[in-house]
């Protein structure tokens, strides 16, 4: 599924990113990326969305290199790739559905497909009573629902989450979480950012831990590596 | 591909609605250079038109000596089997004709009948009458007892060609800076645009738009802008060649006309051509720059 082989990231200012990372993620994961600030943790999880190319070594999403994508190729990877951010990347201004609206309209699809699958997603996620309101009316974690919902829609198969509860109370923080873990459990494989240990612990998952750029520790091969 | 256009069409055109208070600054400098575009146009093409009329090239002017009577001239014209119709202009006639060609002209008005030469004015019927035969016709009728001197309308031409030639170059070039002008405008309005919707774009980049899908309405936009500007500047020439046609100009020989239908045609194309291309450049640069949706 995700298959990252001695990749280098290194950013224009010549700050290297990541350090010869190997990694393999299997479909349906759930993996927690954990580390210092700057670590690279962000870095790992922008290489999923193509969000950057690697400077060095292979990064291969469902088979597909990413290195020697063209911008189309890369708009059609990111398809299948949804992504949450802490501070959630919404259109302020728009309304819950408007904001919904954009992943679905990438496909052309009509009203009449598009209407009820965003009140699906957000019936699911309870948040569909706002879905006329504002944005920029809805609390944290109202707002990160939206973020979640809009990642989720296209049922991609990978979901990365930078710090998605990092600025959640835990009653929210759960319900994110719970609804992340639904969709690990069929078979979509999540890639969660995070510092926060309780959800580590309650809700387990392989975890890999960055320092420096350089991958420290990999809950998988413990034993093998220095946390 | 039909749904990708019509959703380009209802995307662009509502944003086009949405923008249209930022827009309308550049509609009108878009609006007001063509007019002026149109307006200068207007008045070269019929002035182009005029001189055309002046210069017929199958007309041919038998100025008479004084000492020699028309109807000796004119027997001896017939004698030449011109095709087309031979009219005789007396010296009263002739006056009449200058004024008529120069109604303005006052001071003409005030002259003795005296002074304006009789002649004899054929313009030959066969419409395919080459320069060359128009010319031997003069030559012939040149040797003809009594006649003092012949024009015809090739030597009009040759010396209004000049002035042709000028204002021709003159709207070439004014027609390659209208169209970089409207291109720039067009690019400009359009980046303006992509800046106030640069968070959408984004979005729309990471829920993985493509640039086709993300460049298309803005076309469309672009071209909503274009002709609304071109009829606002085909709306002012009309009342501009009107008033003009209606008052500045009321009873003289030069017409005063709007380009026709077709030269609109080619002219919205042309426009429509620009924009779209300026459009797409506009964007795709942009998106060409665009950092990553981490640093919005």
């Amino acid at each position: 599924m995700i298959d990252i082989r001695k990749v280098d990231v290194t950013y224009e200012d010549g700050n290297k990113g990541l350090s010869n990372i190997d990694l393999q993620i299997d479909k349906g994961e759930l993996v927690y990326v954990t580390g210092s600030s700057g670590a690279g943790k962000s870095t790992l999880l922008r290489l999923m969305y193509a969000d950057i190319m690697p400077s060095r070594g292979i990064v291969k999403l469902e088979g597909q290199d990413i290195g020697g994508m063209n911008h189309n190729s890369r708009a059609f990877l990111r398809r299948n790739v949804g992504v949450i951010f802490q501070d959630f990347k919404l259109l302020e201004d728009a309304t819950v559905y408007e904001n919904l609206v954009l992943p679905l309209e990438i496909f052309y699809l009509s009203n009449s497909v598009i209407e009820p699958k965003i009140h699906h997603i957000l019936k699911a996620l309870d948040i569909f009573q706002h879905r006329n309101s504002d944005v920029k009316k809805l609390s944290g974690g109202e707002k990160q629902r939206v973020a979640v919902a809009r990642a989720l829609l296209n049922d991609p198969l990978i979901v990365v989450a930078d710090e998605p509860t990092g600025s959640l109370d835990p009653k929210n923080a759960d319900k994110i979480m719970d609804m992340l873990l639904h969709k690990s459990a069929k078979g979509t494989t999540i890639l969660i950012a995070t510092h926060d240990q309780r959800i580590i612990k309650e809700y387990p998952g392989r975890v890999i831990y960055l320092d420096r750029g350089k991958l420290t520790f990999d809950s998988k091969n413990q034993g093998t590596a220095d946390v | 591909m039909f749904e990708q256009y019509k959703f380009a069409f209802i995307k662009g055109w509502g944003m086009f609605r949405k923008d249209l208070k930022h827009t309308i600054p550049s509609i009108l400098t878009l609006g007001t250079l063509l007019f002026l575009y149109f307006a200068v146009f207007t008045v070269n093409s019929s002035v182009a038109k005029a001189i055309g009329n002046v210069t017929d090239s199958r007309l041919v002017r038998v100025f008479i000596q004084d000492d020699f009577d028309a109807k000796e001239v004119k027997a001896k014209l017939n004698q030449l089997k011109i095709d087309g119709d031979i009219v005789y202009f007396n010296r009263s006639d002739a006056k009449e004709r200058v004024l008529e060609v120069a109604p303005n002209a006052d001071n003409l008005k005030e002259l003795p009948e005296d002074l304006f030469p009789r002649f004899f004015e054929i313009k030959t019927v066969n419409e395919t009458d080459s320069d060359t035969q128009v010319v031997s016709l003069s030559e012939k009728i040149a040797r003809i007892d009594g006649v003092k001197s012949v024009e015809s309308g090739k030597k009009q031409n040759e010396k209004m060609q000049r002035i042709k030639s000028i204002s021709g170059l003159f709207v070439f070039t004014l027609t390659l800076l209208t169209g970089i002008s409207c291109a720039f405008i067009v690019f400009n309005n359009i980046r303006l645009s992509l800046y106030r919707h640069h968070r959408n774009i984004m979005v729309y980049t990471l829920v993985g738009a493509t640039r086709r899908f993300i460049t298309l309405p803005y076309i469309v936009s672009s071209k909503f802008e274009a002709t609304c500007a071109f009829f606002l500047a085909w709306f002012f020439n009309k009342l501009f060649v009107d008033f003009a046609a209606g008052h500045i100009l009321k009873d003289s020989f030069f017409v005063l006309s709007t380009p026709g239908f077709w030269h609109n045609t080619v002219l919205y194309i042309a426009l429509m051509s620009l924009a779209g291309l300026s459009a797409v450049y506009s964007v795709v640069t942009f998106l060409m720059k665009q950092k990553s949706i981490n640093e919005i």
